[in-house]
């Protein structure tokens, strides 16, 4: 066991041990690397989300018709309405089969909509994301 | 430079979180110096310290949204600049933190080598030195210890040692830097 009073000391003597001061502008060229990789970071994300909602639109604009048709077509939306305002009226039973009518409806829209409308759309979305990542309001240096 | 304080500090973390580059700035211009001291003295150079030291920051800025904010701010760069450093390292040589349990652990019975009269501007230069030649391993735990001002826990969190490792590290660290400062 070490005496106490040399460890103590040698405790005082680390915490005193002179330290090397760094370059006067080391902080500032931080920050301008911080700064550009920022930019460089933003720029990249502005790149890759342009890329994403043309090629998003490039896929999906072909299916947006069928699309819209399939959604608003009355043949289709208006039973499902019905079944929405009976849900109310006859409780859990019907509940259940304007859930299992309303999914029906969904996956018949997705298998109208085809692979690549469906990539397209995901395209799109991302893009939208980073796009509104981009937007938030933020300082520049 | 003045200090900052703790609630400023979480305020201008909370605001670079937010990709405000401003509060990043000031964090980077008043933790630089310190940073440098500890990444400094595991360095070879000025060179690769300065490097690490702007790696870390890159790092700390990309990592920010998961920096918890109630966690000090010094300690989690020192952890990155050490694991950076460390990476660095052990390209070039030999890290290895757990292998240094064969160094002999017994205190040379010496007699007043740290009551001499030697001046102590002189002997914290000594010391400096001979700390600069320790393992890195050690040099590391020294840096984080007393440069850095961590506690052992947050030594260890760093590490990813046990505590109790780190507390051996430290012992074995100064026990050779005796030896050093007697020879």
């Amino acid at each position: 066991m070490e005496p106490i009073h040399k460890s103590q000391l040698m405790d005082d003597l680390l915490a005193q041990m002179p330290g090397e001061l760094p370059p006067p502008d080391l902080a500032l060229r931080v920050c301008q690397a911080v700064r550009l990789h920022h930019r460089r970071t933003r720029q990249a994300r502005l790149v890759l989300s342009a890329f994403l909602a043309l090629s998003g639109l490039w896929l999906a604009l072909p299916a947006f018709s069928g699309w819209l048709q399939a959604v608003w077509m009355p043949k289709s939306a208006l039973p499902l309405a019905m079944d929405w305002l009976a849900a109310g009226l006859a409780g859990v039973e019907v509940l259940l089969t304007t859930a299992a009518a309303a999914l029906s409806q969904s996956a018949s829209i997705f298998t109208s909509l085809g692979t690549p409308a469906i990539a397209g759309m995901i395209a799109l979305a991302i893009s939208a994301l980073l796009a509104l990542d981009l937007l938030v309001p933020r300082r520049e240096f | 430079m003045e200090p900052i304080h703790q609630s400023e500090e979480v305020e201008l973390i909370r605001r670079a979180r937010q990709r405000d580059d401003d509060a990043y700035a000031q964090l980077v211009t008043y933790f630089t110096p310190r940073l440098y001291r500890v990444v400094r003295r595991m360095a070879d150079d000025s060179g690769e310290a300065e490097a690490i030291v702007q790696e870390t920051f890159l790092r700390a800025w990309e990592n920010l949204a998961r920096y918890q904010e109630d966690r000090p701010f010094f300690p989690y760069l020192v952890t990155i600049a050490i694991n950076l450093g460390r990476d660095q390292w052990r390209k070039s040589r030999f890290v290895d933190f757990s292998g240094l349990d064969s160094i002999e652990d017994e205190l040379p019975d010496s007699e007043t080598l740290l009551e001499t009269q030697v001046e102590q501007a002189e002997l914290l230069k000594e010391l400096a030195q001979a700390v600069s030649e320790l393992p890195p391993a050690y040099r590391a735990v020294i840096a984080m210890r007393y440069d850095a001002g961590m506690s052992y826990q947050e030594i260890a969190q760093g590490l990813q040692l046990p505590v109790n490792t780190v507390r051996t590290h430290l012992r074995r660290a100064k026990i050779q830097l005796r030896q050093a400062l007697e020879t």
